[in-house]
């Protein structure tokens, strides 16, 4: 078990299972808006769904219509539970914003490092900080 | 977060359910990127508006909005079809009439249906100026060519921030966060589109959410639309709402070059893996210009080039511009160019229309935004070429 300590940008709380990209993501575009399935050709995650998941990723790259991508996503019960940025941007901020999903980002260490596909994140997006169990 | 007593007042919800929520929203997002307080603007620009990307979701959200008005000159982003030229192009009555919807509320609003990616075109910001801009590659001309001062607004922020005047004064807003902290030196002979937007590409791959500070060789002193298709690259493959481009920028001159913590090469090498990558090759459903939107220049130089061959195209050609660039292109232009084989597309481009519907599924561009989006959102076989490539291959010729 870890505890990493972070900033917290859209307060909330959830527990799930983490789901990494090592690339930025454009929510248009890269993710389906209506089942949350990673459609990037080139991704290492395609194919594999962000829905439930606590979505882990660098920061939003892309076209600014992103936010109403993360929107549609909750409309559509094919949203992530909580997001965790190295470092978050206007777009995915705005996104998680109207969404009401847990956002968080500037963690104490290299969540891209330390979080696994498949572990389990619980996400204290009001205390600020994330407890990260190893998954099986 | 410092709040002055109306901004109070719009919070606490005296002036109204929608106000409120847009407060409260740029509150948050003012907070959470560490704003002191607001900062009125002079333009908003409202991305997010086409039925095909935003959906029932974003429709009710805009429309839940509707019953009051902005505060400042707002214009916003393509729609889904050529508001005036629809039926040819087999959009289905329902979204037909969704996407109506949205223009209407947007209209209630008092936003301006520009409908184009190129708010530019419609009002020039001025130096220094502060904006609310969505549309990536907006926000990067924005900043760069004119050094005026807009963060890449989400859809909805930008919309907030015309329903209030202000967004967060923050990030690109304040001058300490202008500087460039990589050097990018490319080599490259961009002297059409397709190359241009694809070192745009290249670039934000490299400099990631870092302003690199460009140097090319030939320089791009005085080649805006060259300049506008580079930001639609830069915007695509990045977070960066700006760059500063040596004999462009109004702020490369006096540039503060102390942050610059690493210095890269680009060449043409490292551009043709993307021209490698969308090589679809084979017959097309349409030739496809204007990502982003085309300037008067540029309709002018396509059409030189087709009227030296002066017969009708193989695979039809599809020009994108604002209402505004169309309502300036000579009548005899127009006639000519619809004879060819070409069509001009107003308020649209293809990544915002319903193309599963339209039947279109292979195309070929000189716009490495639009095969990026085209590819990932629409499944679209893709090849990008440059500008006089995609003409030939429009009158049939084999590559």
């Amino acid at each position: 078990m870890k505890i990493i300590r972070g900033r917290v940008l859209v307060e909330g709380y959830a527990e799930g299972e983490a789901l990494v990209s090592k690339e930025p993501i454009s929510f248009l575009g890269d993710i389906d808006p209506k089942t949350g399935v990673i459609v990037k050709k080139d991704h290492p995650l395609r194919g594999l769904s962000i829905k439930d998941k606590i979505f882990v990723f660098p920061y939003g790259k892309g076209s600014t219509v992103g936010s109403y991508v993360i929107y549609q996503l909750v409309k559509n019960n094919a949203a992530p539970k909580a997001i965790l940025n190295v470092k978050s941007e206007p777009i995915i901020i705005i996104g998680c914003v109207i969404s009401e999903i847990p956002l968080m980002d500037s963690f104490e260490e290299d969540i891209l490092e330390i979080i696994k596909n498949g572990d389990h994140v619980v996400v204290n997006g009001r205390e600020g900080y994330i407890i990260i169990r190893k998954g099986l | 977060m410092y709040l002055t007593k109306e901004e109070e007042k719009i919070l606490s919800g005296e002036y109204g359910p929608e106000y409120q929520k847009a407060m409260k929203a740029l509150v948050k997002l003012g907070e959470a990127m560490g704003a002191e307080k607001l900062v009125s603007i002079v333009h908003a620009h409202i991305s997010g508006i086409s039925y095909r990307n935003i959906g029932d979701a974003g429709l009710e959200f805009i429309e839940e909005l509707s019953k009051v008005r902005v505060k400042v000159f707002s214009t916003c982003n393509p729609a889904g079809f050529d508001l005036e030229h629809w039926r040819p192009l087999s959009i289905p009555e329902d979204f037909f009439k969704k996407q109506l919807r949205i223009i209407n509320a947007l209209s209630k609003m008092g936003v301006k249906i520009t409908c184009t990616c190129t708010p530019y075109y419609i009002r020039e910001p001025s130096f220094g100026e502060d904006l609310a801009w969505g549309e990536s590659s907006a926000v990067l001309y924005a900043n760069t060519v004119y050094g005026a001062r807009t963060n890449r607004e989400g859809g909805p922020s930008s919309l907030f921030a015309a329903l209030i005047g202000k967004t967060p004064y923050i990030g690109m807003h304040l001058s300490e966060n202008r500087k460039p902290r990589i050097i990018v030196d490319a080599e490259v002979s961009i002297d059409e589109q397709a190359y241009a937007s694809t070192l745009g590409f290249v670039i934000g791959n490299i400099a990631k959410d870092r302003i690199p500070y460009v140097r090319t060789k030939p320089s791009l002193k005085g080649k805006l639309d060259l300049v506008k298709a580079m930001c639609a690259g830069m915007g695509t493959s990045s977070s960066l709402p700006m760059c500063i481009i040596e004999n462009v920028s109004p702020e490369a001159e006096n540039a503060d070059l102390n942050y610059v913590e690493e210095k890269v090469h680009v060449g043409e090498y490292d551009l043709e893996n993307y021209f490698s990558k969308y090589s679809y090759s084979g017959g097309f459903d349409t030739i496809f210009l204007g990502c982003p939107h085309l300037s008067l220049d540029e309709v002018i130089s396509v059409w030189r080039i087709l009227s030296k061959e002066k017969r009708r195209v193989k695979y039809p050609i599809f020009l994108a511009v604002s209402r505004k660039v169309y309502s300036k292109i000579p009548y005899n232009v127009l006639e000519e160019l619809k004879k060819y084989g070409v069509t001009i597309l107003r308020d649209t481009c293809l990544v915002v229309a319903p193309l599963n519907k339209m039947k279109i599924s292979s195309v070929a561009t000189n716009s490495i935004k639009h095969a990026y989006y085209l590819e990932n959102i629409h499944r679209v076989k893709v090849r990008l070429c440059r500008t006089l490539e995609c003409l030939k291959l429009a009158l049939g010729a084999d590559f």
